[in-house]
This record gives structure tokens, sequence and C-alpha cells, in this order.
């Protein structure tokens, strides 16, 4: 190769791009600055110039055309906006137009958005679907995962994560308990259980760590079942989590967990000092006259997960580079080009040799938005007798699960392997351009570099539905009919709820506090 | 490969990838999925998820009936009462387990296993009996007088049967065993005498291929 096959670009400084600008690159744009890279080689050879352009024409006709350009959060911005505001119609719409039955994230969104909308049983149905459909999906497609590496990752069908599957079992229990079917919603907490402890037994719930909260919450929903046994199991896994966290996102116990404990071990006749919790009885202080009071778990959502966003970057090809033969090697590539990403993201520069760049690979990376973290402020919770002879009351609540942290955490978890494999597919598509371009000719290799370029987009698609985070309160209330106000400044004013509280009955209550500033 | 330009392209064949980049678009442009229907005999066996189905649910209640149909507590009660058939109310049967079962369906088989026996008669359930005495109320203000149905004519039973389902549930990687045991009791409603208990189990195993093509 001699120099003036190519225009080298050598590096000034380094870190410094050297080739176009980074920020707001169109096809057409990376196409031309592609073109500039490598002199072309016309088309004497191979299929006859009409025809190779008329192929690579409709490779890049069909390659836009079948993958679209928006990301997922792109297509649903305004989902969110649109539950903050109560606009259930308009969202159901919006879900509908980017979704269809079969669909893991489309019955995940929709099934959220009817809980919300006071559907619980549509809810339901549509959670179930979620379910079930991935469940089906343990079984790999190798023909999309091959489609993955060729054009982009939405090719292949949604699984969802670790967190989603809990949190579909959370609404649906939720759903449950607001259509008065308390058999079904001990049904469900069960069913929560078993899956939480299956995962902490294969160890496979990856950045997640075990979730506290939700083994609470199941053993709540027993023991209002009358299943002190199975209650117990469940809040001593919730205590031993809260206690030894295997992640950074569990937070502290509340405090109500260890009187629950200390009732459920009481009403299933075994002594706190059998199951090592003799020091629990001190923190459970003295237990509620059963006869004259209800419990209320209070639950409190907030906020909405942080959401992931397409961003496009350029990572270069050294003139020193390996030759990496072979789609096999492209792996290779990958991996080798995700850690220069990363490096040049810590560093602020490519390599630590000096290096003369060769091409610049466009690629589109699911990144998180760069939003700030949700900071929220107090939440009042106010109860009102309605018609009851008890005074009013305040209660506080705690931080009992940050989803927001799971869902950083687990995405962190299969980063790099996601990275790299989109690299991989950008080295790829690269090759593949050159190889129409060399064989095809000029205009072969502009279109197939326009199909690469419209058929890549980052896999962006995650559950929007869910809260950022679920606070927790336990309210002990003489029975009779109480109105529950809760507060959060800054986020769309107090949602008040009306219960009835049945003495010596355990029920729980869940209000959304959306946030004002939707996006 | 290298070409003479110098840049690297890791396919061997020309134009290999951009052939394969067409396949790959032509795949995704014309995968309709063709959606077939064919009806099939309701009492046919499909099995599709491995979870309960209307196979588990009617073959349970027709093997668990015909087992509390075949006992003694049948004949001590028609010769204690003039060769009458007992008379079954069939009460609640509850899920104990970790997946949802419709269990309205499975007690409508246990009545119908029971009703075709022959060998018991069976009462309406509470819910069914509300809309039975409006309908009988109804009649008294609107029905002539030839048709009106009596009041306080309502047969009680003899006998309650409930139950429980449970579920134990084991799983690794693709691989799954689901093992379901029912248990129905019959109880006579006057001295709360156990007459009868029976037990049904099923056990299955699920197996989901890792790859497909």
């Amino acid at each position: 190769m001699s120099p003036s096959d190519r225009e080298t670009v050598r590096p000034a400084r380094e870190g410094r791009s050297l080739v176009g600008r980074d920020a707001g690159r169109s096809a057409l744009n990376a196409v031309h600055t592609g073109q500039r890279r490598v002199r072309p080689i016309h088309s004497g050879a191979g299929l006859p110039g009409t025809l190779a352009g008329t192929l690579a024409c409709l490779l890049a006709l069909l390659a836009a055309g079948s993958a679209g350009c928006a990301s997922y959060t792109t297509r649903l911005a305004e989902l969110r906006p649109r539950v903050a505001s109560a606009e259930w119609e308009a969202a159901l719409a919006e879900v509908d137009a980017q979704g269809g039955a079969g669909d893991v994230l489309y019955h995940l969104e929709r099934g959220a958005l009817l809980h919300y909308a006071g559907r619980p049983r549509e809810s339901n149905a549509e959670l179930e679907r979620a379910l079930q459909r991935n469940e089906d999906l343990y079984t790999i497609s190798l023909s999309e995962r091959g489609l993955t590496f060729l054009l982009n990752d939405e090719l292949e069908d949604y699984r969802a994560s670790q967190l989603e599957v809990d949190y579909i079992h959370y609404f649906r229990l939720l759903n449950f308990i607001a259509l008065a079917e308390p058999h079904a919603a001990a049904v469900e907490a069960r069913r929560l259980a078993q899956r939480l402890a299956e995962g902490l037994d294969r160890d496979e719930r990856q950045g997640a760590g075990d979730d506290a909260f939700l083994e609470a919450l199941a053993g709540w929903v027993l023991a209002s079942h009358g299943e002190p046994n199975a209650a117990l199991i469940a809040y001593r896994r919730a205590y031993a989590a809260w206690q030894a966290p295997r992640s950074a996102c569990q937070g502290a116990p509340p405090d109500w967990i260890a009187a629950e404990l200390v009732a459920a071990a009481r009403q299933s006749g075994i002594p706190l000092g059998a199951i090592g919790a003799d020091t629990l009885r001190a923190l459970a202080g003295p237990a509620a006259p059963a006869e004259e009071t209800g419990s209320i778990l209070l639950l409190i959502e907030r906020g909405w997960t942080p959401r992931l966003v397409s961003r496009h970057v350029r990572i270069p090809i050294f003139v020193g580079d390996p030759e990496w033969h072979g789609e096999a090697a492209a792996v290779t590539a990958g991996q080798t080009l995700a850690a220069r990403y990363h490096r040049h993201a810590r560093h602020g520069r490519w390599a630590a040799e000096p290096y003369e760049i060769d091409y610049f690979l466009d690629v589109a990376l699911p990144i998180w938005a760069d939003e700030p973290a949700a900071r929220f402020s107090p939440v009042t919770i106010a109860c009102e007798p309605l018609g009851v002879a008890a005074r009013s009351c305040a209660a506080a609540s705690a931080r009992v699960a940050d989803l927001a942290c799971r869902a950083r955490a687990e995405f962190a978890a299969t980063a790099p392997s996601r990275w790299a494999k989109t690299i991989a597919r950008a080295f790829l598509k690269y090759a593949g351009t050159r190889a129409a371009e060399r064989h095809l000719g000029r205009w072969a290799g502009v279109l197939a570099n326009v199909a690469g370029v419209a058929s890549e987009k980052a896999d962006t698609r995650a559950w929007l539905l869910l809260p950022s985070e679920v606070r927790a309160a336990r309210l002990e209330l003489p029975a009779g009919r109480w109105r529950i106000v809760v507060g959060g400044a800054g986020e769309g004013g107090v949602v008040t709820d009306t219960l009835d509280v049945r003495a010596g009955e355990k029920s729980v209550r869940a209000v959304r506090l959306f946030p004002r500033a939707a996006r | 490969m290298v070409s003479s330009m110098g840049w690297r392209a890791p396919c061997k064949g020309p134009a290999h990838i951009g052939l394969a980049l067409l396949a790959a678009v032509l795949l995704v442009a014309g995968c309709g999925s063709s959606k077939q229907v064919s009806r099939i005999d309701p009492a046919t066996p499909v099995d599709l998820s491995g979870r309960w189905n209307d196979t588990d649910s009617r073959w349970v209640a027709e093997a668990i009936i015909s087992d509390c149909l075949a006992h003694s507590w049948t004949t001590q009660h028609m010769q204690a009462n003039n060769g009458d058939v007992p008379v079954l109310i069939v009460g609640a049967v509850r899920n104990m387990g970790t997946e949802q079962i419709p269990v309205g369906t499975f007690l409508a088989d246990i009545e119908r296993a029971l009703i075709n026996s022959g060998r018991a008669r069976v009462v309406a359930r509470p819910d069914e009996r509300e809309d039975l005495r409006l309908e009988r109320a109804d009649q008294w203000a609107n029905a002539s007088a030839e048709t009106v149905k009596r009041l306080g004519q309502e047969l009680g039973a003899d006998y309650m049967m409930t139950g429980t389902i449970n579920t134990i549930s084991d799983r690794v990687e693709g691989k799954q065993v689901i093992f379901y045991q029912v248990d129905l009791m019959l109880m006579d409603i006057e001295t709360n005498l156990k007459v009868w208990m029976g037990q049904h189990k099923i056990k299955k195993y699920i197996a989901r291929d890792r790859f497909k093509p």
C-alpha cells in the first residue's frame, strides 16, 4: 500500500477527532466520510455495473425500510408524559402503534399502563402474556441472532430483564389485590417468592442482587392470607437480604420488617431463638392490638427508571491494527475496538502509543440518557378518619426498592458484551461495504454503506413504565373508613385514596406519584 | 483479506458480506408469520407450555371422582336413606400452589363428573343459588299461579366436597419439573365427619431447547 492509495490522516494531538465532526452526522455524511478514506475501485470484474448498482440499491432500500431509524425510546418518547397526565387512551394508542401481540415489551408496557389506568384484569392478562412469551424466548433463534450481527439488535425478540420479570409479579400481585381476589394474590406472592428463590439459588441475577422488598411484599400478602409460615420464610429472606445486601441497590431495612417477622414467627408457633432471631424482639416493639386495628402496607411509587438512548460514537481503526480476517475475527475486532472506546471514554485518548488513523467506524451504542439522578423531595402521608372516632395521623415512609439502581446494575453487567457485539457488527458492515465497493463498483459501496448506516441503531429497549423507586409505610389504623393523602412536592400534587380498614386484617395499597417533568 | 488498497476485509469471497446483508434483509422483509387455524377434538390432549390446562383439569376431576364414588360411603349412605343417592355440594377448592389455576373450571369438571356418574346428586353452589332465588322471587311477583315455583323447597346437601391444589416446581436452565397434587375430601355436613379423602398427582417434565434454527 502506498501513501497515495488513501488519504491518511495523522493525528496532530492524541484524542482529537481527525475526520469530520462527531455529533449530528447523518447517514449520507457517514457515506461521504467513508468514501474519503479509500479510493474507489471501479467494477471491472464480477457483476455488471448496472446489476451491481441495482443490487446495492435494493439492499439499501430494504435495509432502510426494514430497520427503521428511531430507537425504541425515541419512538415512545411521548409515553411517559401521557401516562403522567392520565391520557390512557393516547398512551395505549402509542404503544399499540409500536408493537404487537407476541412482543414481550409490548405486553409489558400495556400491562403497566392498564394497571395505572385502573383496569387490573386486562393488565394481568397482558402481564401474563409477557411472562409466557418471555419463557418461550428461552430458546434462542439462531437465524434472528444471526441477523443481529448483520443489521441491528432490535431484530431479535426482546427478553425481559431480571428486574422486569420481578416487577411483572409485583404489578400482577397489586392487580389481584385491586380485584379483591386474595387467593389469586396469594398464589402470585408464592410465585414471586419462588422466582426470587430460584434466581438466588442459581446466582442468575446478574448485577441485581436479591430484592428484599419483593420478598417482604410476598411475606406480607401471605401473612394476610393466613399463611404465617410461608410469610415467615419470606420475611426472613427479606431481612437477611437487607442485613447483608448482595448489591448496592438494596438500602436499609424498614423499621416494620422486624415486627412483621416476629409476628409471623409467633403465629407459626416457632420460637425466635430457634431461627436465630432473638435480637429482633427488641426491634419489633409491642404488638398492635389486632382486635381493634388493621395494618396497611402503603406503597408509594415515584419517578421513572432511567432511559436508554442511542449515542453515535466513532471509533478509529488504526493503520497498524491487525488484519482481522474472516467473520469470526470480527468478534475479536469488536472486543479490541470496544476496549479502545472505553479507553477513550476514561482517558481521553484512543491509544497509549502513537497511532495513525485509517478509518472511523460509526457505531450506535445504547447508553443511559444524560439525565440528572432523580432527587425526590420528602413524601408526606396523612391519614384522616371518615366517620371513625379516631385522630388524624401522619406517617413516614422509607425507600424499600431502588429500581433505577437495579436497572443500571443489570445493564452494567451486560454492557461490555453488548457493546463489543455492536462494534463487531459495525466492523462487519464496514468490511462488507468495502467488499461491495471493490467487487461491484463505487456506487455499490456507497449504497452498501447507506444500508449499513441506515440499519444500524442502538438497542434501547427496556420497560419504560417502571418506577424509579418504591417507598413503603406501615399504617396501623383503627377499624373503619380512612382517607389517605400522599404528597410529594414537585410530583404533580397529592394522591388521595380511601380505604376501609378491618380489625385484625392486613392489606396493601399502592399509589403512584408521577414526575412533573416526565420525559 | 487485504486488498491492494490496504484495507482489511474479513470476508473471503467477492461481495460475500454484501450478499449476506441482502439475504438477511430479504429475510426480515419477508418473514411475516402465516397463521393457521384448525379445529381439534376438545378431548384431545394438547400440551404446549406444560402448565395446568384443560386436559389436566378434566382428567383429575374424572379420576378423583371415580375414586370417590367407588368407596363404601355411598353404599352406606344409600342403606341409611332408603336407597336415595347422596346429595353433594362442591365447596371451595383452594389453590395453594405457585401457578394461577382457573379453579372455577376445575369445580365445573368435578360437578360434571359427579352428575354424569348417576351415583350422586349435586346442588347449586352459593353464587349460583342467589340467581335461582332471585328468579323464584321474581316468579312470585310476575309468573302465573299455575307455573310459579314454590319457595322453601331447596334440597339440602348431605355432604360438602372441599380441597386444595398444591404445586411444586423445580427448574434448572431449560429443564423443569412441575408436580401437582390435588387433595379432595368429603365431609358430612350434619356431623362434620370426613367420609372420604382422595388424592391425585400429576408430574410433568418440560424441556426447552436452548437454540432453534
